[in-house]
């Protein structure tokens, strides 16, 4: 590889990432530490060390690849991802009532994160080869399977979550490869339409967490238990925070599921508005410079790809913080980079890598 | 490269990256707006809710004041007893039963009832609620073994108050119980609030010096986890007991005094009765028994509603003072306060001999003696001796029914002389539920009956056979004023009042309600009069020392109509001529006229008992 195509690597896009990895690191450790909690708090944040190292490692080494090679991939992409996905639910292995992991070696894996990446991949692949054939309903149709065929095989994990994150994806790649805005209202008026229908896939718990958020009150001990203690939390913040594993919510265990789908309660707790703020501002840069990387993409495939990375952080993050703030509902979405668990944090670096290995063979880029 | 036309789907893209570029910053001020709303405006009412998630006010209850006799004998004790509590909110969702049923098997304690206490619970879910009261040692302990798997269950150690030989002293000391829910709100607004499910006071000393010997609470504020357990203690303020109320009364003499009752009544020789004892050198409270009375140790520990009917409802009235609250004709216990009246007046003088009437006869009332009066002319002394109350009861008139007296008492002198001696008004006792007692008076049966007062009037109350109501108390404050030449003293229970630490807050300060004044002559005609009736009778006596006294009994028809009840009445005092102690017993619905004074003596035995000797002679 030619020292120049390191010129176009964008310092500022690798630097952010560097930075929320380790923010996350910290954070994990003050999620988990608590009185006589010393060993579990530290042994957390090792954990999440080694994974955003390893994340890390990897974005750079992704730099090296060429990303166009991925869109040759197709097909074996498209099987491993299905046959990944098929093997949790077959070979799964069970926690908190869901199978979505897959124990490779000492490792457990969940696939299901993974795939976010290859849909992207996939789906860019096939958007790409239509091109402008988007602005035809059909094509949009054509393209769906990508998407919907994985989210039906992480949807009885049962993981609605993740389902919702394949098609957000799906939803913002069609609209960057140039949808037309009524075929995305239809889009919607069916959807709408089919709602009854899907809503009757949905366990009965899957629906009360859903709704809950609109009256947490209505059942503090059980289903509303978590958002109330979320909103203490972060309330108890105030503009400055209660100090780095200071926090009451988070060290005597008010809170729940802190280290992953809660951790930003963690981090408005304990670093209050404006370690919040700054947090939030660091995911803005973030999103600017992935959008930037599509922009500057040579071809489409490379901005389709970015953009799919762009809509998979930025949604899982908007609807991570917002459910948090009792603004959407909880359906088990980490926050990117952030939360605790190596699949995803590995998954975004890997996605950034790519947006980096698409900023530096940009159009106009000398080679 | 070359320049190539972008084609209207490529501008479309270009539009796209645009919208994305603004979607960011649009999505991230929502969320920032939002965080704004939650963190700075709502941030001190979510304070407020964090802290109110992970700490815990626990009180600590102090240890009650101890009440004592005057030589420092314990009349009541803090035994160790244990409390178990639960905080609903520290159980777990859903563990409820299974938290109720490890307890039911620890403590032998049905479910049933543990689970109903929790069903029934109307208070705060953080708030403890009492589940179990007045544990024992090893139930306690075992319990406090298997805390880690009774989430939310705490056990404390609330020591349950005991009283010593309880119904003995129950007028006095009273007992405690259960706060009731009109007291808790008003202590609400008071700088010292008492926690819920506390024990406060309800009658007797345990009442009226509540103040001083409830101590004030101690607060741990207590960091607690998720589960309920206790992380750290954050803050103590100790809890420092309350002050010791020494009482003027000698434990030992009320002991004997109540048994002597309480035998009548089991034997079947009275129904109830009171005695009142008091120094007539400061109107000290040396003996105040009631009879029946009731077990403060039960009442503290909290009633059925079927217990406390049957208490409510018996005749005899357990728990009334029958010493303050009770009032009896006084019948021949008038004599020697109208003697005196009639000696201070000039109506009486202590040497002139007289023929005792054999009756009185007032417009057709016949008054007579209770005994036979001996034939032989009698001075004063010997005519309060003999018990001649015609003699007395003659020169109360305005225009007397003796013979050879032109100049009587007078209604207006009697009524004024009996309501200095202190009857018709409250003695002044510290303890609740004191009763006037009653004298007509002319005014009284102008208003009530529409009746003029006429001369009958006044014999009927002076001999105390009439309409007249005392209390015991009165009799002896008075009978203390006839051997202390006319001092009334305010009863006083309050020896001294000591803080734990033992530094002395208040000693008995004898407080004189008035002083009569009585002439040397009065008081030493009067003081002889009375030895003479004790000798004269053989009524009380103590070896070596002397006693002067009367008794006597007063008749009053019972419900019937029928038979006539005998209330039997001694009063006295002793040694004749160093007064240290005041006696009034009275017996209800005696068989016996005499039963009083035999009770009497039973106190005055025991009161100059050689193992109080020392203490009687270092009295100044």
């Amino acid at each position: 590889m030619s020292p120049r195509l390191w010129r176009s690597f964008d310092p500022l896009l690798f630097a952010v990432a560097v930075l929320l990895t380790a923010i996350g690191v910290t954070m994990v450790y003050a999620a988990l530490a608590g009185p006589g909690q010393d060993v579990a708090a530290r042994d957390g944040a090792i954990r999440e060390a080694v994974f955003g190292t390893l994340g890390l490692t990897l974005l750079i080494g992704t730099c090296f690849i060429d990303y166009r090679i991925f869109r040759g991939l197709f097909w074996p992409l498209v099987a491993f991802n299905c046959l990944f996905l098929l093997a949790v639910l077959v070979l799964g292995h069970a926690s908190y009532g869901a199978q979505r992991w897959l124990r490779i070696g000492v490792l457990p894996i969940q696939p299901s994160e993974l795939g976010k990446l290859l849909v992207i991949l996939t789906l860019a692949r096939v958007l790409a080869d239509a091109d402008d054939q988007i602005t035809k309903f059909t094509t949009i149709l054509r393209s769906l399977p990508i998407a919907l065929l994985p989210a039906a095989l992480v949807f009885p994990q049962p993981d609605l979550g993740t389902a919702l994150v394949y098609g957000a994806i799906w939803v913002g790649m069609i609209i960057g490869a140039g949808a037309r805005w009524r075929h995305l209202g239809a889009l919607v008026l069916v959807s709408l339409a089919l709602m009854p229908f899907l809503l009757h896939f949905l366990h009965g718990y899957q629906i009360q967490r859903l709704t809950i958020f609109l009256r947490p009150e209505s059942d503090p001990k059980g289903a509303g238990y978590n958002i109330i203690q979320a909103l203490i939390a972060i309330g108890s913040g105030g503009l400055l925070g209660q100090g780095w594993t200071f926090g009451t919510q988070t060290q005597f265990h008010f809170l729940r599921v802190q280290q992953s789908d809660f951790i930003f309660s963690v981090i408005a707790e304990q670093l209050g508005f404006l370690g919040s703020f700054l947090i939030l501002m660091l995911f803005g840069l973030l999103f600017n410079r992935i959008v930037r990387a599509a922009a500057v993409s040579q071809d489409l495939y490379g901005r389709l790809v970015a953009i799919g990375v762009f809509w998979m952080l930025l949604f899982q993050t908007f609807v991570n913080v917002g459910m948090n703030l009792q603004l959407t509902p909880v359906t088990g979405i980490p926050l990117p980079l952030i939360s605790a668990g190596g699949s995803s944090l590995v998954t975004s670096l890997i996605a950034i890598g790519i947006v980096e290995s698409i900023h530096m063979r940009r159009e106009g880029a000398s080679f | 490269m070359s320049i190539q036309r972008r084609l209207p789907i490529q501008q479309e893209r270009e539009r796209r990256i645009s919208i994305f570029l603004v979607l960011t910053p649009v999505l991230i001020t929502i969320l920032l707006a939002r965080l704004w709303w939650v963190q700075i405006v709502l941030g001190p009412q979510y304070q407020r809710r964090a802290n109110f998630n992970h700490e815990r006010v626990v009180t600590i209850q102090p240890l009650r004041g101890i009440v004592y006799d005057r030589y420092d004998q314990q009349l009541v004790e803090n035994a160790p007893s244990w409390q178990i509590t639960l905080i609903p909110a520290d159980v777990p969702n859903g563990e409820m039963t299974a938290v109720l049923r490890r307890l039911s098997a620890l403590t032998h304690i049905e479910l049933e009832s543990l689970d109903v206490r929790v069903r029934d619970d109307k208070g705060s879910p953080v708030q403890a609620l009492t589940l179990v009261d007045g544990v024992q040692r090893d139930v306690a302990f075992s319990v406090l073994e298997h805390l880690d798997s009774l989430p939310g269950v705490h056990v404390d150690y609330i020591p349950q108050r005991q009283y010593i030989d309880g119904p003995a002293f129950a007028p006095v000391v009273g007992y405690v119980g259960l706060i009731s829910s009109q007291q808790y709100k008003a202590a609400l607004k008071t700088p010292d609030p008492y926690p819920v499910n506390s024990f406060v006071g309800k009658a007797g000393v345990e009442q009226v010096f509540e103040q001083q010997l409830r101590g004030i609470l101690g607060h741990q504020t207590l960091e607690i986890d998720a589960s309920g357990q206790t992380v750290q203690t954050i803050s103590t303020s100790k809890a420092i007991p309350g002050d010791s109320v020494e009482l003027t009364v000698a434990a030992d003499v009320q002991r004997v005094a109540y048994q002597a009752l309480n035998s009548l009544v089991q034997q079947g020789k009275a129904t109830g009765g009171a005695v009142v004892a008091v120094d007539p050198r400061n109107g000290a409270v040396v003996v105040l028994a009631s009879v029946p009375s009731y077990d403060p140790n039960v009442l503290s520990s909290g009633l059925t509603a079927a217990e406390w009917s049957r208490l409510m409802s018996n005749p005899a009235h357990p728990l009334v003072d029958h010493a303050i609250s009770s009032q009896y004709p006084p019948g021949p216990m008038l004599d020697p306060f109208l003697a005196a009246a009639e000696l201070q007046a000039g109506v009486l003088q202590p040497q002139r001999n007289w023929v005792c009437p054999q009756r009185i006869d007032v417009n057709g009332w016949l008054f007579f003696n209770s005994r036979t009066v001996p034939t032989a002319p009698v001075n004063t002394l010997g005519a309060l001796g003999q018990g001649c109350s015609t003699l007395f009861l003659g020169l109360t008139g305005q225009q007397p029914a003796v013979t050879g007296v032109k100049q009587g008492l007078g209604h207006v002198n009697l009524l004024h002389w009996l309501e200095a001696f202190g009857f018709r008004q409250p003695t002044g006792i510290i303890l609740p539920g004191e009763t006037t007692g009653f004298l007509p008076t002319p005014s009284w049966y102008e208003r009530s009956l529409n009746a003029a007062w006429t001369s009958v009037d006044t014999y009927l109350v002076a001999s105390g056979a009439g309409p007249d109501a005392i209390t015991p108390i009165q009799l002896a404050v008075a009978t203390a004023a006839l051997a202390n030449g006319g001092k009334v003293w305010q009863p006083q229970l309050l020896q001294r009042l000591i803080t734990p630490s033992g530094r002395v807050l208040t000693e008995l300060s004898p407080h004189l309600t008035r002083n009569l004044a009585l002439s040397t002559s009065t008081t030493s005609t009067i003081i002889q009069g009375l030895a003479e009736a004790n000798r004269a009778r053989n009524s009380v006596s103590v070896p070596g020392f002397t006693i002067a006294g009367l008794g006597g009994y007063a008749t009053s028809p019972n419900t019937t109509g029928f038979l006539p009840v005998i209330d039997s009445w001694w009063t006295g005092f002793g040694p004749t001529y160093d007064p240290q102690i005041a006696v009034t017993v009275l017996v209800q619905d005696a068989t016996d006229g005499r039963q009083a004074g035999n009770v009497a003596e039973k106190i005055l035995t025991e009161f100059f008992h050689p193992s109080h000797a020392a203490e009687v002679s270092n009295v100044p």
